[in-house]
């Protein structure tokens, strides 16, 4: 597994969900100290994860400021503030880092076929046993206009 | 002809997504159902007819190419069209789509204008109001 390359692709497909399908604008920062979300540890930030198989296996996660999600929902279905459910947001979440993922693969390497499992919310003490398991990771910060997210693939 | 189509897919804002952007894609549509999984989409095309079905390909218990499937299985539903919705983009995966049943595929994520002529080329809606015979171009791959 080249790791650059799948970060260059992850980078893009980010760019390519995030700002086409939710007009999202976005950089990467860079950081020798990136790998810190803030509020993780609480129920501040929801954490999705989506298991792949494939040339290689692992799972992605994204690490999402629960009220960016709540605006991306808002944004994404165009429904008003009052009428969004905690529903359309866990699922606009898991829609999110099932295009993110499908799409990263697609510009890694299109012609590998990567099978996605079934996009799952999971707490921060899952996330910290699912890590230690990891042979390989990427952790990609993602700095929005008012927020910041984060995208990390852990490979067996 | 306006044209009556189920959307398919477990996620709701995705169903709500792909629901609007039909809407406002200017593609004929009479009426605009949806179902959040392949069992209670059989369920609904064993009930009424519809002209077309958009499907996402990755869904818990029956995924998309397992509705085209048992749709395959049934005379009545085997001849509508099937448009399979995908974050996955490999080659071969995109000629099994094809191989199986489905009549063409839209990748995610999608601009608006890409739905609004797939549709309108799956329904032979096109420009010069003809449609290709060849389903699976590469060059339709928007």
């Amino acid at each position: 597994m080249e790791k650059e390359a799948l970060t260059k692709a992850m980078k893009s497909s980010i760019s390519e969900v995030l700002e086409k399908m939710f007009y999202l604008p976005l950089d990467f920062p860079e950081s020798k100290n990136e790998k810190e979300i803030p509020n993780l540890k609480t129920d501040k930030t929801i954490i999705s994860r989506i298991k792949f198989s494939g040339p290689f296996s692992g799972y992605l996660l994204l690490y999402i400021p629960r009220e960016l999600a709540e605006s991306l929902t808002i944004s994404f279905m165009g429904i008003d503030e009052d009428n969004i459910s905690q529903d359309y947001v866990t699922s606009t979440v898991k829609e999110i880092i099932n295009m993110i993922t499908g799409n990263a693969f697609r510009n890694f390497d299109d012609q590998a076929v990567f099978d996605l499992g079934i996009p799952e919310l999971i707490n921060f003490d899952d996330m910290i046993r699912e890590n230690s398991k990891s042979e390989e990771e990427i952790f990609i910060s993602i700095n929005t206009m008012e927020s910041r997210m984060a995208l990390q693939a852990i490979i067996y | 002809m306006a044209y009556k189509i189920l959307v398919v897919d477990d996620s709701l804002p995705m169903r709500s997504v792909i629901k609007k952007t039909i809407m406002a894609s200017g593609f004929n549509v009479g009426e605009l159902l949806d179902a959040s999984s392949g069992k209670e989409a059989l369920t609904i095309l064993k009930d009424e007819w519809f002209d077309l079905v958009l499907t996402d390909y990755n869904m818990p218990d029956m995924n998309g190419l397992e509705l085209i499937a048992e749709m395959k299985k049934d005379d009545l539903l085997k001849d509508i069209p099937v448009v399979v919705i995908t974050t996955e983009g490999s080659k071969q995966r995109m000629d099994e789509f094809i191989e199986k049943g489905a009549e063409g595929y839209i990748k995610k994520p999608f601009p608006p204008e890409e739905i609004r002529n797939k549709l309108k080329f799956i329904m032979g809606d096109t420009e010069d109001g003809e449609r290709s015979p060849d389903k699976g171009d590469e060059e339709l791959d928007f």
